[in-house]
């Protein structure tokens, strides 16, 4: 079995490679074809001559041709060397671990939420137990999943300061509310869009099962259904909704965390859009290319192992 | 030398004697408690919306990091809150006759902060010759280096004392050297900076506050500088913490996670003026709001256009709709504050009537079954307004809605169109692409408006992307530029006033009032308008209240 998720796993990183090379370049590209370049951030632009701008550019190393300047970042990018950000010069690399993790953190934990809300909702539909409980969850899925993050980030906000008197925003040193670290967490957990689609998903993929024959088997024998009920029903499913969902999650950790002040990757691919930095973006492009295409592997490395006649 | 004296010997030896005791006592001077007799102590926490890029005054580019360097950094003058120029690590000067040589004698006790290598290290006449090369270098890339081209030599004349050289005189030369003084020996590169330097994360000055960290969230952690040269500052530390969302900082403030916000959001300001924790700060910049016309559109062209947009406009009721009246409505092209503003020119009226008279004696008398004005070709009187979005200011929304609103009612079309920032820059500044637009101009004390309405500054990224030219204000601009009578150019600016009011390149608007909301256990606050820390250093918190700071 090992042998088979190896070969797995070897297929796919060769298909990431390509993928990474193509989804840099065509962020590189977007970069060069938008309006503005990172020259105003360090000159007043208007208090120049066009030769001055040019110099600056120059510098910068701007006005190199666009082939030349990604190739340029890619050989770099093959050792190991990020560059340093066009806004504060610090190394990109360091920023990307150290927001990194943060982000990591908050979308694992807000995905790990929404698989449980949904896993929940969906066995209550699936199993046809506590029908009114399936119904109330399936219909707040519905409604959480219509609602823009960002409104639902304001109004937990609203909610924490004057009903509860708290103030859930991250603002430095963060021993003193560990705690509030859940409420970004719920509103990007519940809020991102694709509650009700993943509890669709997995009621649908249980109910499928729930009708297999050796679940009837199951049942009559008086076994305990969860048992047997987990690899098809939930595990199948839930690792391709892991892989899938994942872009969404990123995403809405971008709003989440200006709202929520979190020191993440999302509020520093923010910034970096504006300023047009360009060393910054390509590195979190990269991570986040990286991660999704892990959440792949992952998926494909954990379906193999649940049912070995998927490697093929 | 043989047969010395014997009074010189032993005055040597006393003069060596008071170096010593003058080496030893000067630094305590400075290190001395202020003689105000207000307590040291407590923790300032303020709240920006925004991170700063850098920490240096060389490279900083936006106002949230160059905040940060008036509390690290000072430089050979400073300005009192009136913004007369006052000494700062200059103690004296004296300037040449012919208004271009100043020579600077620098104070002794000026400590650089206790870190790398630069611990009780003196600044001297080289720091400040390294800093100004380092400015003009052409591989620094810093804004400084177009208020600094005039600068033509700097030169070390003793240890204490620097002379720089300008080009040509000008008015108020003193305070346009007011530049902040680096270690440039503290550089990877003593010769030219870049980003990268570590020194501009981890920045070494002589302020009152030094850094002492910069957290993983992005906080920005500074203590006392207990060598101050004007005697160590009362509070004890300093905290910048960066905000990503307007209405996320407000609440800080209300939750006390903040104890104070440099430039509160308009909205907020009744809130935040109704909690009686907070006292609030009026200050204003050399600012004001305006609309372009590009006087490349035909019909923008005609002065009676232009006329009619500012009288079909209320500018006092959107002052006092979305600003809650806090600012002021303006005339001409100069910030109320300014020595240059000409009170005697009112601003227009609100008189629709009269805009459409104007508008009919333009020739648009016909109106099309939608209730716009017609032109000659049949189509509808139609203007495209360019309103920048950056960083979410939605009164600047509310302001364009309701610009729409009131040109509806005399018959003209406008759309709005929102740009991000770059590319609202591009449309604007380079590709002249645009009707209308709206922006904020700020100004420093020179008031000059010349590169704003001369018609030489025109072409891709010169301020005058309107297209204006009339030889008369070219003539007056020149005239105010080249003279270095103060008088003289207060009254060519008047007239350039009123004549700018007259032609109405612009439909200027309003100056609206910073405040900055502070609590008030922070006692003795002073800001100075344009450089806001200035006088942080005889901020105080009573001993009482200086517990319970927030996290």
């Amino acid at each position: 079995m090992l042998k088979r998720i190896g070969t797995t796993v070897l297929q796919e990183a060769i298909r990431s490679g390509g993928l990474l090379l193509v989804v840099t370049f065509g962020m590189f590209a977007l970069l060069s074809l938008a309006p503005g370049d990172p020259v105003s951030m360090y000159v007043n632009v208007q208090s120049l001559s066009p030769e001055e701008v040019e110099a600056v550019r120059h510098e910068l190393g701007l006005d190199r041709s666009f082939p030349v300047r990604y190739g340029a970042w890619l050989s770099r990018i093959a050792q190991g060397d990020f560059g340093t950000s066009l806004r504060s010069g610090r190394p990109v690399a360091q920023d990307l671990w150290e927001t990194g993790w943060r982000t990591l953190l908050l979308t694992g934990s807000a995905m790990v939420l929404t698989l449980l809300f949904s896993s929940v909702t969906a066995y209550l539909s699936a199993t046809e137990r506590h029908p009114r409980w399936a119904s109330a969850l399936t219909a707040a899925g519905y409604g959480l999943s219509g609602v823009p993050v960002y409104w639902l980030g304001y109004v937990v906000i609203y909610v924490a300061t004057t009903r509860f008197n708290v103030f859930p925003v991250m603002s430095g040193t963060s021993t003193s509310g560990a705690w509030m670290f859940l409420v970004p967490v719920f509103v990007l957990g519940l809020g991102n869009g694709t509650v009700s689609e993943v509890t669709r998903h997995l009621r649908g993929h249980l109910e499928t099962v729930l009708t297999e024959d050796y679940i009837r088997t199951a049942r009559a024998k008086g076994a305990r259904l969860w048992r047997h009920l987990y690899k098809d029903g939930f595990v199948m499913p839930l690792s391709s909704l892991v892989a899938s969902k994942t872009p969404y999650l990123l995403g809405g950790a971008v709003i989440v965390e200006q709202v929520f002040n979190w020191p993440g990757m999302g509020r520093l691919a923010w910034q970096a859009a504006l300023d047009r930095d360009y060393p910054v973006l390509l590195g979190i492009t990269l991570v986040a290319a990286l991660v999704i295409r892990a959440g792949h592997m992952l998926k494909e490395a954990t379906q193999v192992a649940v049912n070995p006649q998927l490697a093929s | 030398m043989p047969n010395m004296p014997k009074m010189e010997v032993y005055m040597k030896r006393a003069m060596v004697a008071v170096l010593l005791a003058g080496a030893v006592v000067l630094p305590a001077f400075g290190a001395e408690n202020r003689q105000d007799g207000f307590p040291n102590g407590g923790r300032l926490v303020y709240g920006e919306y925004g991170r700063p890029a850098t920490l240096d005054p060389i490279t900083s580019n936006d106002m949230v990091g160059l905040r940060v360097t008036e509390l690290l950094f000072n430089g050979l003058v400073s300005f009192s809150p009136k913004n007369e120029v006052v000494a700062d690590l200059a103690e004296s000067w004296e300037v040449s006759p012919d208004n271009r040589v100043y020579t600077f004698k620098l104070r002794r006790d000026i400590l650089w902060h206790g870190s790398s290598g630069a611990a009780g290290r003196r600044v001297t006449a080289d720091d400040f010759v390294g800093t100004l090369d380092l400015i003009q270098n052409p591989r620094t890339l810093t804004p400084l280096k177009a208020p600094y081209e005039l600068v033509a030599d700097t030169r070390r004349v003793s240890e204490d004392t620097v002379s720089i050289t300008l080009k040509r005189p000008i008015v108020n030369g003193l305070g346009r050297l007011s530049f902040k003084v680096v270690p440039t020996f503290a550089l990877q590169n003593p010769d030219f900076f870049a980003r990268d330097d570590p020194f501009s994360q981890k920045p070494v000055g002589t302020g009152p506050y030094r850094l002492r960290e910069v957290t993983p969230e992005g906080d920005v952690v500074m203590d006392a500088n207990q060598s101050y040269h004007r005697g160590r500052p009362h509070i004890d530390e300093v905290v910048l913490k960066p905000f990503a969302d307007r209405n996320v900082l407000t609440q800080s403030l209300l939750f006390n996670s903040t104890d104070m916000i440099v430039q509160l959001n308009a909205r907020d300001i009744a809130q935040v003026e109704g909690d009686k924790r907070f006292n609030l700060y009026p200050y204003n910049a050399l600012s004001y709001t305006f609309f372009g016309h590009n006087l490349q559109n035909p019909h923008l062209r005609k002065k009676e256009v232009r006329q009619a947009i500012a009288y079909a406009v209320n500018r006092q009721e959107m002052l006092d709709s979305f600003y809650e009246s806090r600012g002021t409505v303006i005339s001409g092209p100069f910030a109320p504050g300014s020595w240059a503003y000409n009170l005697d020119v009112k601003p227009l009226s609100f008189d629709p009537v009269r805009a459409k008279e104007l508008l009919a004696r333009a020739g648009y008398t016909r109106s099309g079954a939608d209730g716009y004005l017609m032109t000659e070709d049949g189509s509808p009187l139609q203007f495209t307004l360019k309103v920048p979005i950056e960083k979410e200011n939605e009164t600047i929304k509310r302001v364009v809605l309701a610009f729409q609103n009131y040109l509806k009612q005399v018959g003209v079309k406008v759309d709005l169109e929102f740009r991000e920032w770059q590319a609202w820059q591009e449309d604007v500044f380079v590709n002249h692409d645009f009707d209308l637009m709206i922006a904020e101009w700020a100004f420093d004390d020179s008031a000059d408006i010349s590169t704003l309405f001369h018609s030489k500054e025109t072409g891709a990224w010169r301020n005058n992307f309107i297209a204006y030219s009339n030889p008369e204000v070219d003539g007056l601009i020149i005239e105010a530029k080249t003279t270095l009578d103060r008088e003289k150019q207060r009254t060519i600016n008047q007239k350039l006033h009123a004549l700018l009011a007259e032609d109405q390149p612009y439909t200027f608007l309003w100056t609206v009032t910073n405040y900055a909301a502070i609590h008030k256990k922070v006692r003795h606050v002073d800001i100075q308008p344009f450089k806001f820390f200035t006088f942080v250093d005889g901020w105080y918190i009573p001993t009482k209240e200086q517990a319970g700071s927030p996290e």
